[in-house]
């Protein structure tokens, strides 16, 4: 994903709104009469490539809004909400520049390569997108090519009570007893996170009883999709440093959940 | 019944005009009865008497009451009219001992030039008109209605199917498809054979004459000949200036082939040979003596088959065989010298043919004229006389003749708007050639060809000669000789003289005819010097857009099928009949979402009261048979069909969609559901949207609404190349 700093929102409802505004006055006959829908959309994905989730399934839930632009052409927005916890199974690499100077002559030994406990990432994905309708069906209704822009925010959390790396102590005097020592610090215990991404995808929208729109496909962050292979091996190569351990570590891990998706939705035709 | 019977009619004067028959009075039953309640009756009626093959026969009956509703419905078949309520008296005739029958019996004539009748299940009969035109007597008629009430009674129709699904059901390994063919026809034949005897039988208990019941087979040995045998007059289109040579003409006809003892192995019927000796072995038994041919009246008989050729005519024209059109007519004239509907039709033929022999008229593979008129050599007796003159004449020449015989037509019938039309077109045919009026006044005298041999020869043997004067020499020769086979120069020589109309309407040299009047075919402007050759428009680079907003149509027949290959019974009726009601719904209810109006013009919403409908179903079906069988995006004129702008007017609309889904499932379990949608201008004789997609899938009800949707959005926003 591509880093994104001060995005301004604005920027992307303004998109929106013009858009609309503007196929508003193109003609379209839309379901019956009706252009505008609304509803709530269920995605799924697997859990286990490069993601490292406690789950074996990535869920998200999404709230979207769609407009009928064009016969063949549907323009819409959505906000998907997702929260998971990962392990932190990623080694970190520790350097005495990170640790508390002793000057008791105590050493400091990693006992472990990864930290303890788990990352929280909650993430919120704003999508613009256009349906592009295959020709003989009619927005919002059928066989449609996806075709949108991501902005993906997220912000990473952890609890400095569970996440660290033990540390153990010594003097080299067999007869002092060994100290343990927990190393806590990974940054500020909330980060968050702004990348952009390019979203395609296939689906099928089917119209029940004139007012429900079930929309059924899948789709693909192509940036994440193209970054899998490298996900697979995330860790450079003496592991994250531990400022970086978070950022590093919830990227890959944000773009397992939104790489491919399939999903479901349900909503409203309202007018 | 009892009502039909009450209907008295006012008879037609034949003598002047005749008026195309029509649906009148209440409409049947079948008309505002649900079928699917029907269906369901007859089967549970069916399962009461616990009879064999139920299933079987349940899906016959199915099937049976689908295309009894739908040849009822389809606009071809006359309700209540003349012809139809004489077939029912003649009926009651035939069953004055058993009204019982009587009353079950519902006969009806179909608008069909073929020469046969049909029987179905409870008791619907239809006759052709061919066959009523061709029938000699009221007796061979009242026979042949006896065969058909025979095949009633005697179940034949019901029995038939499960007959025939039991051949396709039985196991016929190392036999082909024509073993199955031929066991098939064996059942049929005997059921025919039953049916003669048996309607002899009902004709016995008459006073009809046994003998026509013989005669009857050959009517129908010999229906491929018009109804009756009047020799082509070679000076038919002659008049005292006009001569037709006879190189144009056979010196004789070809004999009548005699083919009634032929193979009939493959066929349903046993060859008429057969028929005629099953007969007369029953009448050698019989006493025939004081019987008669006639006992409703030979007067009535005369009439009703009278109207029936007339009705023949257009029912000809209607399938675009001109020939046999003309030539029905040709007989009809000599009866009815004077009828305008009958020189109305000969007009039609000879306008027809100009268009057609010029490339004007093109017909697609379906049409009669697909591969041109039909070879002379096929043809028997007199009428060869028509077919030869027709695949003989050039086609100038036949244009020349057409205008003739159209225009002389127009003057004996000034009135008549649609010979008027023609004769139009055909000046307008006239302007696009090089022919001018000096051509056909001027008398040439034939120029002394001697001197022309002598001066080639002198050309040929004067070695001094250049190449091109003797090129031009020889030209010269040429259009000498054609001057000697102009026949036709003097054609219009005492029009030139006396007809002020025709002089004016005679297009001057050079000047071509804009857009037609008649609205007709157009014939474009051009500047070709090539002599007797129409010029070809030419092509505007620029596409340029009309928006015709469409906001009204009329419906016509919304049709649904649903067809399933792992079904034994692979068409369902039920469902489709169930789809059908729905889909109009949605078409009114998009309609109405879109203040988009609707006239539905649609058999199975027609009420008992509404006979009109019926008949402006049949006009409107009429018009569309012939604009099915041209070749897609001509604009072939819409000969046949004269009430079309009676129905613009009536409908305030101009517009037909005609729609429709099948739905499909294949024995693997594969799904597919065909749309379409199609709006014709009726003024204009043009598509103007044509909408055919096919979705994989069930014939979802979103599918369903959308596209209706859209195709009414998209009407009321139509534009159209110009």
């Amino acid at each position: 994903m591509l880093q994104l700093s001060n995005f301004n929102m604005k920027f992307i409802y303004s998109i929106i709104i013009t858009f609309c505004l503007f196929n508003g006055l193109a003609q379209a006959p839309g379901y019956m009469g009706k252009r505008f829908s609304a509803g709530y959309g269920f995605y799924a994905s697997p859990g286990f490539v490069g993601s490292h989730g406690l789950t074996k399934v990535n869920i998200l839930h999404e709230g979207f809004i769609e407009f009928a632009a064009k016969k063949n052409f549907s323009v819409g927005g959505s906000i998907r909400y997702y929260n998971a916890r990962y392990s932190n199974d990623r080694y970190v690499k520790i350097s005495n520049f990170d640790l508390p100077i002793d000057n008791s002559g105590y050493n400091y030994q990693q006992l472990d390569d990864n930290p303890s406990g788990i990352t929280n990432i909650k993430g919120l994905t704003y999508t613009l997108y256009g349906k592009f309708f295959k020709k003989k069906y009619l927005a919002p209704w059928g066989r449609y090519f996806l075709l949108g822009v991501t902005l993906n925010t997220y912000v990473a959390s952890y609890d400095s009570d569970q996440m660290y790396v033990p540390f153990e102590k010594s003097n080299g005097n067999y007869n002092e007893p060994r100290k343990n020592f927990y190393f806590t610090d990974f940054g500020p215990t909330q980060q968050s996170f702004n990348k952009i991404d390019v979203m395609i995808g296939n689906g099928r929208s089917r119209i029940i009883g004139n007012r429900i729109i079930l929309d059924y496909g899948y789709n693909i962050n192509l940036w994440a999709a193209t970054t899998a292979i490298f996900d697979l091996n995330d860790e450079p190569n003496n592991g994250f440093n531990t400022s970086e351990y978070i950022s590093g570590v919830s990227k890959v891990r944000v773009r397992a959940v939104n790489r491919f998706n399939v999903f479901i939705k349900v909503g409203v035709l309202l007018f | 019944m009892l009502f039909i019977s009450c209907i008295s009619y006012s008879q037609q004067n034949l003598k002047q005009n005749y008026t195309p028959l029509k649906s009148s009075g209440t409409l049947p039953d079948i008309f505002t009865q649900n079928i699917r309640n029907v269906i369901k009756d007859d089967i549970t009626e069916l399962n009461k008497q616990k009879e064999e093959d139920r299933g079987i026969k349940s899906n016959y009956l199915t099937a049976a009451n689908y295309e009894i509703e739908k040849i009822v419905k389809s606009g071809n078949t006359l309700i209540n009219d003349e012809v139809t309520t004489y077939l029912n008296e003649l009926a009651g005739v035939i069953l004055k001992n058993n009204p019982t029958l009587k009353n079950q019996l519902h006969i009806y004539t179909l608008k069909s030039p073929v020469v046969n009748a049909y029987s179905y299940d409870k008791g619907y009969i239809f006759i052709d008109i061919g066959l009523i035109a061709q029938a000699e007597t009221e007796a061979q008629l009242a026979y042949i209605l006896s065969h058909e009430i025979s095949h009633y009674v005697k179940k034949h129709n019901i029995n038939g199917y499960v007959k025939n699904t039991k051949i396709d059901k039985k196991n016929y390994s190392g036999k082909t498809s024509e073993d199955k063919l031929i066991e098939k026809c064996q059942y049929s034949k005997e059921y025919e054979s039953e049916a003669d005897i048996e309607g002899f039988k009902l004709l016995e208990q008459t006073n009809y004459d046994f003998k026509q019941a013989e005669k009857a087979f050959d009517v129908l040995q010999y229906a491929h000949l018009p109804f009756e045998l009047v020799e082509f007059q070679k000076t038919y289109f002659n008049n005292s200036n006009y001569k037709i040579p006879d190189s144009y003409f056979l010196k004789e006809v070809s004999s009548i082939r005699n083919n009634s003892a032929e193979d009939d192995t493959k066929h349903t019927h046993p060859n008429t040979a057969k028929r005629k000796q099953a007969i007369a072995e029953l009448i050698s038994k019989r006493n025939n003596s004081g019987r008669v041919n006639y006992i409703i009246g030979k007067e009535k008989f005369d009439y009703i088959r009278d109207l029936s050729r007339m009705e023949l005519c257009r029912l000809y024209l209607k399938n675009r065989d001109y020939m046999n059109a003309f030539y029905a007519a040709y007989i009809l004239e000599k009866k009815y010298p004077q009828n305008e509907y009958v020189a109305e039709i000969m007009s039609k033929c000879m306008y027809a043919l100009t268009l057609y022999s010029r490339g004007d008229l093109r017909y697609d593979g379906d049409s009669y004229l697909e591969n041109g008129i039909p070879s002379y050599s096929d043809i028997e007796s007199y009428p060869q006389q028509l077919y030869y003159l027709a695949n003989k004449m050039p086609t100038n020449e036949w244009t020349i003749l057409s205008m003739n015989y159209v225009y002389r037509n127009h003057k004996k019938f000034p009135n008549n708007v649609m010979i008027n039309a023609y004769s139009d077109s055909l000046f307008k045919i006239m302007g696009n050639t090089n022919w001018e009026i000096f051509d056909f006044v001027r008398t040439n005298k034939r120029p002394d060809t001697t001197i022309v041999k002598t001066e080639v020869a002198v050309a040929k043997t004067d070695s001094g000669i250049s190449k091109t004067d003797l090129i031009a020499t020889i030209q010269k020769e040429n259009n000498f000789k054609s001057y000697d086979t102009a026949y036709y120069k003097e054609i219009y020589v005492d029009l030139f003289m006396n007809d002020k109309e025709f002089t004016s309407k005679f297009p001057l040299a050079g000047i071509k005819s804009e857009n037609s009047s008649s609205g007709f075919t157009t014939y474009t402007t051009g500047s070709s010097n090539k002599i007797y050759t129409t010029s070809k428009p030419k092509k505007d680079k620029k596409v340029k857009y009309q928006e015709i907003k469409v906001e009204k149509v009329i419906l016509l027949d919304p049709f649904y099928l649903k067809i399933n290959e792992k079904k034994e019974e692979e068409v369902r009726y039920v469902d489709s009949d169930t789809k059908q009601e729905k889909f109009v719904v949605t078409v009114n209810e998009c309609a109405q979402k879109q203040n988009f109006e609707i006239v539905n013009l649609d058999p199975s919403l027609i009420t008992s009261g509404q006979v009109d409908k019926v008949n402006d179903y049949s006009i409107m079906n009429d018009w569309f048979s012939e604009k099915f069988d041209a070749t897609s995006n001509s604009k072939n004129p819409i000969l046949n069909t004269n009430d079309i702008n009676t129905l613009i007017k009536k409908y305030a609309t101009q517009y037909v969609l005609k729609t429709g889904i099948v739905n499909y499932k294949s024995k693997r379990g594969r799904k597919a559901t065909y749309y379409y949608a199609f709006v014709y201008d009726l003024v204009n004789n043009e598509m103007v949207y044509k909408k055919q997609e096919i979705f994989r899938g069930k014939d979802t009800k979103d599918l369903v609404n959308a596209k209706v949707y859209q195709t009414l959005f998209e009407l009321k926003r139509l534009k159209k190349k110009i």
